[in-house]
């Protein structure tokens, strides 16, 4: 269904190809899984297989795409979308009607389909994506789950022959993530039609491709059926990507089986003790407190948060968990005093304030300064260091956060990893005794996760990050705190708290598949690491 | 419970086709034009609040509107009163005795306030009535409104599309301020100069963000078959109800008969052309209109 052979692609003003002598074939039925490091021509090859690339840019492109047969390069881009559905990574910008039923009307309606076949087909589209019910429900009240399931309505809609999809999970809640999946997995099961699927979050889609194709600089550098993909993960490892968690297990085990999911995956006696945690505990002197907090967004709208109390001690790695809409991100404005409570107050050790650093969910909102260096000078000019002091802690906070060589780089020429690293890098300046760090791995890979996380400030007195991730919070958080509804259902240490499953599901919480497959064999291991040394 | 960007369109004014909700704006905007007795002035702008009214406004738009409205009116009133130039004038205050500068002094006029005060009706039965047309219709509404009205699609769905970003867009400043804030940066701490230079940068990954979407955008819907010049359909019927018809009609009719009083009326005071039968309708004129 999908051909692309030898397809080379190079940018303008760019020497090196985006894209070098890429072939590919995607039949019917079949759903490919396509990742690799951020930069390394996945979207590009999307772009091309799509038309857009062909149409809309200057881009030299040699080499041949062919959809269904049909060179999509010769095809006008309006009747090319008959033939290939495209997903975007961000539901919030793809979709630009008020209502579901409008919105899977646009495309009907510049294909200039008759209104009762519109109806008709609107209402298959909504149906088998689940969202018949929400048809007449203003868009911007849907879920972010629910609109990426609108966008792909509004793709299924003009019925293609091939649907691609851009990494579509990766700015998702898990509970949102798990409703796109389902779609995945509905999508190939009912329908003749060829699928692709760009994403970082392998261990997500892996179980529902069909193949698994790897790219590196340009290059599809491995392209394997599922069950032949991840049995050697050396490739996986170069390149830094999120390698599913039971095939790592059974490989640093030595064991042939590369299971994708805990039921898959065989039963392994313990041979020794669960080790203990590396991390600090906290200890316990206060550094503040959260009492009896309420919040609310406006007099008439519902409570975002609903009497919350929390302790915060010194050494506390506290990770905020819980659907979107549970209060995460707001607790963490009320802690950095951005948001005032409705209701309650934080009381901090000492009556005031110690200095405090936050990273807002969008790290490209905190660049707005030339180069990176001057990025992470900006607070201590502000906070009246002279000139060779802030050099100093520049240089020594652009060293923690692996940005040094970037230094007189602009920062919005960085890649998303890069502007993430220096948006914290320019927190970790003002020297913070308390660093609130807000979805910090939404949209990144596990290599750019790691190396943030990594050099976060040990001399920060408390770290509080709201993720969705329950493979950062095992390595990375001391304390889980979770919410549901605005208040906290839930509050201890990871192992403690990971491993509650009614609460877990009550914060829509997905363990990961070393975590399912822990539990099934009764080992309360967090990581693929404390399970090696359990079973090994 | 409403969240705070929906409109209002199950209110009274909500219901009504787009198209007369324009063309009420419209109406308003020539009409206050056309007025010119305080009566008339104050007219047109109960008529504003009643559009407004039917809009049922939440709580935060009502705010919204009086801030607009007090500053609108507080601001004609303010330069009509520094500047009214017709005599008789009362001094009410005298802020600086004349000079070489000010002839006269620098001095708020009394029939300057009150001029103020009736030309601000003008400005007030607008605002009410962009208020309410904006607080009670969709972008989808006006969008399908205009492409109803011939405006060309592709403008019409580039104008609806940028205005609903614009919430978004207000949200992500707020979200770059908040962050320079708590960077430490104060406006004026290390003076002018720094201050507008952060200023100034501080929009960059606003609009940096503004190109980004506008490029997903662009890229989303050309993918769904979004083209310049293209046959299209339309999930919708566009045609208008009798009652709109008739809301129509009677705003045209009125718009023609005040244009047409006002026409005579300054024929008449031109000495252009005079008729006796119409002496009952150029007292209506100079009074009330």
């Amino acid at each position: 269904m999908i051909d692309v052979q030898a397809l080379t692609v190079r940018y303008p003003g760019r020497e090196a190809p985006t894209l070098r002598d890429a072939d590919l074939h995607v039949a019917p039925g079949e759903l490919v899984l396509v990742s690799g490091p951020t930069g390394c021509g996945k979207s590009t090859l999307l772009n091309a297989i799509n038309g857009v690339l062909a149409h809309e840019s200057d881009a030299e492109i040699s080499g041949e795409v062919t959809v269904d047969g049909r060179d999509v390069s010769t095809m006008p881009l309006h009747a090319l979308c008959r033939l290939v559905g495209s997903v975007f990574q961000n539901p919030d910008s793809q979709l630009c009607t008020a209502t579901p039923e409008t919105e899977v009307a646009f495309g009907l309606e510049n294909m200039a389909v008759e209104r009762a076949a519109m109806r008709r087909r609107i209402a298959q589209a909504l149906d088998t994506v689940g969202l018949a019910h929400c048809r007449d429900q203003p868009t911007a009240t849907l879920s972010g789950g629910q609109k990426q399931r609108l966008a792909i309505a509004c793709a299924l809609a003009l019925e293609p022959k091939a649907l691609l999809l851009d990494e579509p999970i990766s700015q998702l809640d898990p509970e949102g993530a798990a409703e796109i999946l389902a779609v995945i997995a509905r999508l190939k099961d009912a329908h003749d039609r060829a699928v692709l699927v760009i994403e970082h979050r392998i261990e997500d889609v892996a179980a529902l491709a069909d193949r698994v194709v790897i790219m590196a600089e340009g290059r599809l550098v491995s392209d394997r059926p599922r069950a032949a993909a991840f049995l050697d993960l050396g490739p996986l490892r170069r390149l830094g990507l999120a390698i599913p968690h039971l095939p790592d297990l059974f490989e640093r085990l030595g064991r042939t089986e590369r299971p994708l999911s805990a039921h898959e995956a065989p039963d392994i006696q313990a041979q020794r003790p669960l080790p203990e945690r590396t991390l600090e505990d906290a200890t316990p002197a206060l550094v503040g407190a959260v009492r009896g907090v309420r919040f609310r967004y406006g007099r008439h709208t519902p409570w975002v948060l609903e009497g919350v109390d929390l302790e915060l001690h010194r050494g506390d790695r506290i990770a905020l968990m819980g659907p979107n809409g549970s209060g995460k991100s707001t607790l963490l404005h009320v802690l950095a005093g951005t948001l005032r409570p409705s209701a309650g107050a934080v009381e901090w050790e000492g009556g005031t304030r110690p200095p405090l650093g936050l990273v807002v969910q969008e790290p490209d909102l905190m660049l707005f300064q030339e180069t990176v260096r001057d990025e992470v000078e900006f607070a201590p000019r502000h906070l009246g260091l002279g000139p060779a002091a802030r050099a100093d802690v520049a240089g020594a906070v652009m060293a923690r956060m692996g940005i040094e060589d970037l230094a007189d780089e602009a920062p919005f020429a960085l890649s998303r990893g890069q502007r993430l690293r220096t948006a914290v890098g320019s927190v970790l300046s003002m020297r913070p005794r308390v660093l609130l760090l807000d979805e910090p791995t939404t949209g990144q890979d596990r290599d750019q996760i790691e190396r943030m996380m990594d050099g976060l400030s040990e001399d920060v007195d408390l770290l509080v990050f709201c993720t969705h991730d329950v493979d950062t919070v095992a390595r990375h958080a001391n304390r889980v705190v979770l919410l549901a509804n605005g208040r906290i259902i839930a509050d201890g240490p990871p192992r403690q708290v990971l491993f509650d499953e009614e609460r877990m599901r009550a914060a829509c919480i997905r363990p990961t598949s070393a975590q399912a497959y822990a539990r099934r064999i009764g080992v309360a291991a967090l990581q693929v690491d404390e399970l090696v040394e359990v079973l090994s | 419970m409403r969240p705070w960007f929906a409109r209002n369109v199950d209110s009274p004014l909500g219901r009504l086709d787009a198209r007369v909700k324009l063309a009420l704006g419209f109406f308003m905007s020539v009409q206050v034009v056309l007025a010119g007795s305080p009566f008339c002035l104050l007219l047109l702008a109960v008529v504003g609040l009643l559009v407004y009214v039917s809009g049922r406004p939440t709580a935060f738009q009502v705010k919204l509107t009086a801030i607009s409205l007090v500053l609108l009116v507080w601001g004609v009133m303010l330069s009509q009163g520094f500047f009214y130039a017709e005599h008789p004038r009362t001094v009410l205050v005298q802020l600086l005795p004349p000079n070489p500068l000010f002839r006269d002094g620098l001095n708020i006029y009394r029939q300057g306030l009150r001029y103020g005060l009736v030309q601000s009706l003008r400005l007030t039965a607008v605002l009410l009535t962009g208020y309410a047309i904006c607080f009670t219709t969709e972008p989808d509404q006006f969008f399908r409104g205009l492409v109803a009205m011939r405006a060309p699609y592709s403008v019409s769905f580039m104008a609806v599309t940028a205005i609903r970003f614009i919430p978004i867009v207000a949200q992500e400043f707020a979200t770059v301020r908040a962050a320079m804030r708590l960077k430490g940066y104060r406006p004026f701490q290390h003076g002018v100069r720094d201050t507008l230079a952060t200023e100034v940068a501080g929009l960059r990954p606003v609009l940096a963000g503004a190109v980004r979407r506008s490029e997903e955008v662009a890229l989303a819907i050309v993918t769904r078959g979004f083209a310049f010049g293209q046959k299209r359909t339309s999930l919708h019927e566009t045609r208008l109800h009798p009652g709109h018809w008739a809301a129509l009609l009677a705003m045209l009719a009125l718009l023609l008969a005040v244009a047409a009083c006002k026409a005579l009326f300054w024929l008449y005071l031109a000495e252009i052309y005079y008729a006796p039968a119409l002496r009952g309708l150029y007292q209506f004129t100079r009074d009330w209109l």
